[in-house]
């Protein structure tokens, strides 16, 4: 053994890492899936607004885009998902996995609107725009430099009803993407760049510079807002107004609302008026309020970093949150489902999971009366009374992806 | 958590793909993530010289190797996969940092986590004087083992370069004029 060898294996021996298990590892993805999912869920939501903004300006971008107005998407007339359809999870059905399907909810005819040819991995992670013109999906593949000449690259990709999917960026799960709750833009994260891209002209956007990687983002239901998180550079920067939780207007210029470090989730109120922060702070999972006003940050929730809570999702009413827990029981963790209210006076466990890793969820009905989750396995959702009064039931779930997808 | 059945949903078309791959002999992807686990993880924090960054890397290298491991179990070097997976997001957040610390306005010195902890120890010490190019390079050689060749593979560079910043680290930690080859 070399002399730097010997000195490197004193140093590790010093800085002595905890090893991870392989149950971290899935509660990584786990939380990393549910976070992206939530995302996907917050445009569903939205898209009853979106009609009523539709009309609205966007104006079209111009000089520097951080304080331009956003460009307005271009209009496709062609859906890629028909109305009546809700995109499906194929493992939850047991279906071939290869595809995303389209289902039809009256007649449960399903059709594949995204699949791909030979050796192609896709993830479970996938959207579709609000006008429903366009899926973006993450394909799980070869990176540049490993493709062979036929394989397609992995990373974020793009398709619509006519013409063949266009890639739009590498990375992995960590590469924040949503679509905005009003027609076809896709903001997306290249690094500590926040771009918006028209999937139509495949014209690309900057609209922030973060002075770090930014790790989370998410559309204010108007969808002429977006949160994003800034976290603490890999090396250089210590100094606290660099990250953070930052809110972006059309138009306006970058207003930081929060200090928090850690952000693994966000979503916004239904009014727009405050922030959910789903973060990790000193070794505690936290769930916490902040005001887009600035006028400050409640914590709501707090708890052992893995047992949760996590997860939160905010009631179309605006009155109440659903969350997430992972306590451990025995040997392992058991998924519970509450809800807290929204000023945090009071919470409640509404109910208890099938399966130890998370599955889907929380998901609140329309009326805010029903939360339902899924397990990691199930094709089967449960939802129960929202608040507290009634027994959880098994529910379709068409009904709640309908709810999901709006 | 006992999980270590569940497969990660990443899915292939390949109708050759599959449990056609997955004999006894097979190595499962929980036998290897233990088996790999600590000598990377090693490498990692003392190339990042910050725990949650290494556990950050090997975390999010072990889920990549996961998702494709149909494909990576088949490899001639699983492992060679996997310190590639592990050595690309390592310079992807050097780049991302870079990147950053450029836009950056106002930035105060790094005042790295373990710095204060553990300058006490020698060997943290004196690699912490390193570049953390001259860093990931002293560690994938002299450390992982790697030839000059297979390192720059690693890291992106060339193999010459990985020889300067091999050397200047030499130099470095053994408190000498830069060593000739």
């Amino acid at each position: 053994m070399s002399y730097e060898h010997d000195l490197i294996e004193r140093a590790v021996l010093a800085l002595a890492p905890e090893e991870p298990s392989i149950e971290d590892l899935v509660r990584r993805r786990d939380r990393r899936r549910r976070n992206q999912r939530l995302a996907a869920g917050a445009v569903g939501l939205a898209i009853g607004v979106v009609v009523m903004v539709l009309g609205a300006a966007f104006l079209r971008a111009a000089g520097d885009a951080q304080t331009a107005e956003w460009p307005r998407p271009s209009i496709t007339s062609t859906r890629i998902v028909r109305p009546g359809e809700v995109l499906l999870d194929p493992y939850a059905s047991g279906d071939n996995p290869t595809y995303v399907i389209a289902a039809d909810v009256a007649t449960g005819a399903q059709r594949t609107v995204v699949g791909c040819k030979v050796g192609c991995r896709l993830h479970t992670l996938f959207d579709a725009s609000a006008d429903r013109g366009w899926i973006a999906y993450h394909l799980a593949n070869c990176e540049e430099g490993e493709c062979g000449p036929s394989d397609p690259k992995g990373g974020l990709w793009v398709v619509g009803a006519n013409g063949p999917p266009r890639f739009v960026t590498d990375g992995f799960l960590d590469t924040p993407w949503s679509w905005a709750p009003t027609g076809a833009q896709l903001a997306y994260v290249d690094g500590a760049d926040l771009i918006l891209l028209d999937p139509a002209t495949f014209e690309r956007t900057r609209i922030a510079t973060a002075r770090g990687p930014i790790h989370t983002i998410a559309w204010g239901p108007d969808g002429r807002s977006i949160a994003y998180s800034v976290e603490p550079p890999f090396t250089g920067a210590s100094d606290p107004s660099s990250f953070g939780v930052i809110v972006l207007r059309s138009g306006g210029e970058p207003e930081q609302v929060s200090y928090a470090a850690g952000v693994e989730g966000m979503d916004w109120s239904p009014d727009g008026s405050s922030l959910l922060l789903d973060r990790v702070r000193s070794g505690r999972s936290l769930i916490e309020v902040v005001a887009v006003d600035g006028a400050g940050e409640q914590v709501l929730v707090e708890g052992p970093r893995d047992e949760g809570p996590g997860a939160p999702a905010w009631s179309p009413d605006g009155s109440r949150i659903a969350f997430l827990r992972t306590p451990r029981v025995g040997g392992g963790y058991r998924m519970e489902i509450w809800v807290i209210d929204a000023d945090g006076r009071s919470e409640m466990r509404l109910g208890v999971g099938d399966s130890e890793t998370w599955g889907g969820g929380p998901v609140w009905s329309p009326d805010s009366r029903l939360v339902a989750w899924a397990s990691y396995f199930g094709s089967v959702w449960v939802a129960a009374p929202a608040s507290g009064g009634g027994i959880p039931q098994q529910v379709d779930r068409f009904e709640v992806e309908r709810w999901r997808q709006g | 958590m006992g999980v270590m059945t569940v497969p990660l949903r990443a899915v292939t078309s390949d109708p050759g793909e599959g449990s056609a791959h997955f004999g006894a002999a097979a190595l499962s992807f929980e036998e290897f993530f233990e088996a790999e686990r600590s000598r990377l993880l090693g490498a990692l924090v003392v190339m990042t010289d910050n725990r949650a960054e290494a556990e950050e890397i090997l975390q999010d290298a072990f889920l990549k190797v996961w998702e494709r491991w149909e494909r990576v179990a088949t490899m001639e070097e699983p492992v060679g996969f996997l310190y590639r997976t592990a050595m690309n997001l390592f310079r992807k957040r050097l780049r991302r940092a870079a990147v950053a610390v450029r836009k950056a306005v106002h930035l105060l010195p790094q005042g790295d986590e373990l710095s204060e902890v553990e300058m006490r120890d020698e060997a943290v010490r004196l690699l912490a004087r390193l570049t953390p190019r001259e860093r990931a390079a002293i560690v994938v050689t002299a450390y992982l083992g790697y030839s000059s060749e297979e390192a720059g593979e690693l890291l992106g560079i060339r193999a010459t370069t990985v020889r300067v910043l091999t050397n200047r680290a030499r130099a470095a930690l053994r408190g000498v004029e830069e060593v000739s080859e």
